[in-house]
């Protein structure tokens, strides 16, 4: 089948007839079943199909072949799910045996929205259990293999999204991003990924992680694709109370007006010493200081700023996060969900049943909860999470400092292309130290995405991260297009 | 050193647990509050639920606002100062019943802090005492089980019931007490229309923290936690056993147990809850998924304003314009719906029957759900104003119309309650009783005063009760004085 | 901060309600140390008069009004919400036994 570009790609062949959404969907399905990436936990034939049925039926009669792309801009696009979000009456397992039979009972407001903008949904992808990991090698599902080089990881969590994408099983895919989870599986599969501002998008219907640093973003073939799924999604929800009621602006024409009038003069670009240090891969740099200097070349002003508390990165994020964590997945005691052991009603006590019912959990998610509950034990407070959190607290003020003089902060995506299976999966501290680029962002929730902008000898893909001011997705988006223009 | 010569001081504090009669759950949209006329056993397990308050993967909390408007007006009648900026925090703990593995709660900063309740207590009502309230906070309740042998069963109904849990300063020195101020609190919940008062289902919960100290002592004795006790009287009675397992513990050379204790009405004790001791590490930290509780400016005076009378209020205005005592008034305004019952039976009466309504109410007459019109209270109330019955014949009428109801005039007719208020008809009565013992007469001429009880006591037997007591009094003592 | 050593690591386990195997316990108490030990940076940051950081938007809480929407009943007249436990009577949940 036809590898289409972009979104309006299809609806241009759906208004010439070139395919229609049953077809397309069909041709996606076909590549599906002929592909080992393991992409999928999920696939939602029977559905999808029915969705495209109806809309190939709505777009040859009521539309009479014009795709309405004003009222329904997602018409008959067909999009993976990563398996994180609940889906009403759809397996949804965040790629855990915990949740290996979890037929969720309601539709998360992000997914809901796309499948009223005239969406179908192909199925769940494949992801690290409960969103911990950077490499999907943590899945109760087995591994996602890289679309192109199968001896590679994919990257994490959002690995089954990044690969299917890349690998041209769906149009577009939704990820979700806590630490990195989507920029670093776009940028090690050659895709665009996107992390919005926290709180622009419901986090309703995403099985949380941690609460105060969960995203969801689109996974995409374009910079154009990633603002219009981001558009179609944003906004207030009284289901999330931690969803902004922030204006949501029309960044598909912010992508559209830059294409088409590409100017970099006077966009000011903060380039971060503390980002450019030892222990990046040589052609990573490379590329990334390419594509700096293209956006120079082409007008925009690229200035040196200091983000101090860089360092930290890691240990804040890693405490927050898996104290929210613990506290998260509390809820998994087998209940009134999740996997049950055969035996386990015959348990001599509540805690005997909870503790066979949570040895679903794998080991990664096991060491997360351990930790969590550790550092928010009686004691441990003040000198973990509390720290933490001021950190946190430093850090953001480091970019609001850096943002008065800067509209965009670049720099890689992660020290290395993707790396090869096996490699880190031994040494959590090794592999909690890749997201050390995609991680400050996510503290200060600040919108942040990841373009493609080269190839490593291997032939592995390198991603530009660019970080933009809270709720300034239009900046954002306007310098994400500049940069995916000058790359090709 | 303690021995049996030792004095000791009860120290209680109390836990209340008030459920909001909101519509919706406090965070969910399920229903919160009962159908009219239901029970909490008529409901379908579960029914009241959606992925929210069930703790499914991927829910997310919505602070229901009139949860915090109810919260703020329960603070705001006792005197608490309400927090601007209040935050909410997860309380950490394995149970059925508790969805998501944490109760959602407020740690540090609750809605409204530092306030207090004004008791009377002793046999009138005249001793009175200030009990500080240390905090109000929100929080949401759990489910239930229900046990079997080998199994539990789990219903979530209840889970993410909006409570407010009021907390009271360790002040109360006596079951009695402890028994006032709930009879407080609960009179000002229920005036103020957040809270259904309906005990049996639940709606208003007491959880006793009690400790002894030898009298003077500074320091607080180690204290245990009596739960979910469903009645003032029972509350009183369990603080009272407490108080003296505690006492006979100490003397016996034995150390208090902190733990909770479970009270068992039949066997009039409390037992220990827990198995063994195990200190609960709850792991408060704020709920990432709920920011600041932030009261806009005006919303608090606007509350304020709108504060319908409060029980204390209603108390001084019934002694001011009725002439009540302040123990009576203090029984009328108990419950939202006496106080209401009341001065619709005193505006149908008079004001000057309100006295004598109040008398009749005061004798434990149960309203609630009875037969009983403010117009019976206010009829009797006339019928004795005009002496045509005594205060004892009103009673009767009562129990009579509690079990077969009818109409007041019909059954005074019917029993022959009017009373004898006819000189020409006790004179002789009276003349009779004297004559039949002049041993007794003698001796009260003699100065025996006391006998006067049993010379009116004789004359009231003799007229069958019908007779006009003050009336009969007055008459027995002229004659004896001859 | 705080010695990561196996009688720690089982009494977090516990606390979390996760059972560990003896070698799972060591992995642990190895990967959380080294973890633990790298965190320990953070004592170098001053952070003096730093209030934390503890949501991810800066605006307040907003609030629902109260109004009900029932989640209704599934496909067997039962409450929808019993459609996914895997252990159902009589409309609840069921467990084992609750002691204490």
């Amino acid at each position: 089948m036809k590898n289409y570009k972009s979104i309006r790609e299809v609806h241009d062949a759906y208004n010439s007839g070139e395919t229609d959404p049953l077809k397309l969907t069909r041709d996606f399905f076909s590549n599906i079943h002929a592909s080992s990436h393991n992409a999928f936990i999920t696939l939602c034939e029977t559905r999808a199909l029915k969705q495209a049925e109806v809309l190939t039926q709505d777009l040859l009669g009521k539309y009479a072949k014009r795709v309405p792309r004003e009222a329904l801009p997602l018409f008959g696009i067909p999009l993976g799910i990563k398996d994180v979000l609940t889906i009403d009456g759809v397996r949804t397992t965040a790629g855990s045996k915990m949740l290996d039979h979890y037929i969720a009972p309601y539709t998360a407001t992000a997914v809901q929205k796309l499948e009223d903008a005239g969406s179908i949904t192909l199925g769940k992808m494949n992801m690290d259990e409960f969103a911990m990991g950077s490499s999907n090698e943590n899945s109760a599902f087995g591994n996602v293999v890289h679309p192109t080089h199968s001896d590679r990881v994919p990257g994490g969590s959002s690995g089954g999204s990044a690969a299917a994408v890349a690998a041209n099983l769906c149009m577009a895919a939704l990820g979700t991003d806590t630490g990195g989870s989507i920029r670093l599986p776009a940028s090690f599969c050659g895709v665009v990924g996107m992390k919005p501002t926290y709180g622009r998008i419901s986090r309703y219907g995403q099985i949380a992680f941690a609460s105060s640093l969960d995203q969801i973003g689109p996974m995409t073939r374009s910079v154009e694709d990633a603002a219009l799924l981001s558009q179609v999604m944003s906004g207030k929800d009284t289901y999330d109370s931690s969803c902004s009621t922030e204006a949501v602006q029309d960044w598909s024409r912010v992508v559209f007006d830059t294409a088409k009038n590409p100017n970099a003069k006077g966009l000011r670009i903060g380039v971060p010493k503390e980002y450019f240090i030892d222990g990046i891969n040589a052609e990573v740099k490379t590329a990334v200081l390419g594509a700096i200097e293209k956006l120079k070349v082409a007008g925009a002003e690229v200035i040196p700023i200091s983000l101090p508390h860089t360092r930290y990165a890691v240990s804040t994020y890693y405490v927050i996060a898996l104290c929210e964590a613990s506290s998260n997945l509390s809820r998994f005691d087998g209940v009134r969900f999740g996997t049950r052991p055969k035996d386990a009603m015959e348990s001599k006590s509540l805690d005997e049943f909870y503790k066979k019912v949570r040895a679903n959990f794998g080991a990664e998610v096991k060491r997360r909860i351990i930790l969590g509950t550790f550092a928010l034990s009686s004691g441990y407070y003040d000198a973990y999470y509390k720290k933490a959190g001021q950190v946190r607290r430093l850090m953001r003020g480091d970019f609001e400092k850096a943002f008065q003089k800067v509209d965009v902060i670049v720099s890689p995506v992660s020290p290395t292309t993707a790396f090869k299976v096996g490699e880190k999966s031994k040494n959590p501290l090794q592999m909690y130290l890749t997201d050390i680029f995609t991680i400050p962002a996510s503290l200060a929730g600040l919108p942040s995405m990841s373009v493609p902008v080269g190839r490593d000898q291997e032939g592995l893909s390198i991603g530009l991260h660019l970080i933009a001011p809270r709720f300034q997705e239009s900046m954002l988006f306007k310098a994400a297009t500049l940069a995916e223009r000058l790359a090709t | 050193m303690i021995d049996a010569s030792t004095e000791f001081e009860t120290v209680i504090g109390l836990e209340v647990h008030v459920q909001l009669a909101t519509d919706s759950k406090i965070f969910s949209t399920a229903r919160a509050r009962l159908e009219t006329g239901k029970s909490v056993a008529d409901e379908i397990p579960n029914a009241n639920t959606t992925p929210v308050c069930s703790g499914h993967p991927g829910s997310l909390p919505a602070l229901n606002e009139k949860a915090v408007l109810y919260a703020i007006k329960a603070g705001l009648a006792t005197g608490c100062t309400i927090n601007r900026a209040s935050f909410f925090a997860r309380k950490h703990y394995f149970y059925p019943d508790s969805p998501k593995g944490y109760q959602i709660s407020q740690y540090e900063l609750p809605i409204c802090e530092r306030g207090e309740l004004q008791i009377e207590y002793g046999n009138d009502g005249e001793l009175t005492k200030r009990v500080g309230i240390t905090r109000i906070h929100m929080e949401e309740d759990a489910g239930k089980s229900v046990h079997f042998s080998g199994y539990s069963l789990v219903n979530l109904n209840r889970a993410g019931v909006p409570l407010i849990e009021v907390v009271s300063e360790p002040d109360m020195r006596s079951p009695e007490e402890a028994g006032a101020y709930l009879r407080k609190l609960y009179g000002i919940v229920t005036a103020l229309g957040i809270c259904d008062g309906n005990l049996q289902e639940g709606n208003f919960r007491c959880d006793a923290n009690v400790s002894i100290r030898p009298k003077g002592s500074p320091q607080f004795g180690t204290r245990t936690e009596i739960k979910n006790v469903n009645s003032f009287r029972f509350v009183e009675k369990a603080i009272e056993f407490e108080a003296s397992r505690q006492r006979m513990s100490l003397l016996a050379g034995e150390k208090i147990i902190q733990e909770t204790r479970l009270y068992d009405s039949d066997k009039n004790q409390t037992f220990s809850m827990r198995s063994k001791e195990e200190a609960q590490d709850y792991r408060y930290f704020p709920d990432p998924d709920l920011p600041p509780l932030i009261i806009e400016e005006g919303v608090i005076e606007a509350l304020k304003k709108s504060l319908p009378e409060l029980p204390d209020q209603k108390r001084d205005r019934l002694m001011q314009t009725f002439g009540l005592t302040r123990f009576q008034a203090g029984l009328m305004v108990a419950t939202s719906s006496l106080s209401k019952f009341f001065e619709e039976s005193v505006k149908l009466g008079g004001d000057d029957t309100a006295k004598t309504i109040a008398n009749l109410l005061s004798a434990g007459t149960e309203i609630e759900g009875s037969i009983f019109t403010p117009a019976h209270f206010s009829d009797l109330a006339k019928l004795i104003g005009d002496k045509t019955i005594s205060v004892s014949a009103a009673k009767q009428v009562l129990s009579i119309l509690s079990a077969k109801g009818g109409v007041v005039a019909k059954i005074v007719e019917r029993e022959g309650l009017k009373q004898v208020s006819d000189l020409s008809a006790l004179e002789p009565i009276i003349d009779q009783i004297l004559a039949s013992n002049p041993k007794q007469l003698e001796e009260y001429r003699s100065g025996k005063d006391k006998l006067l009880g049993f010379f009116v006591g004789q004359a009231m037997k003799a007229t069958q009760g019908k007779a006009n007591p003050a009336l009969l009094q007055e008459l027995v003592m002229k004659k004896l004085k001859g | 901060m705080a010695e990561i050593n196996e009688e720690l690591i089982r009494k977090v386990a516990d606390l979390a309600r996760l059972e560990l195997k003896t070698q799972e316990i060591d992995e642990y108490v190895k990967s959380i140390g080294e973890i633990l030990k790298h965190v320990e940076q953070l004592n170098e940051v001053n952070v003096a008069g730093v209030e934390p950081m503890y949501y991810g938007v800066d605006d307040p809480l907003r609030l629902r009004v109260d109004q009900v929407h029932e989640f209704g009943l599934g496909a067997h007249g039962q409450p929808k919400i019993l459609e996914c436990a895997p252990d159902v009577l009589e409309n609840a949940f069921k467990v084992p036994q609750i002691v204490g």
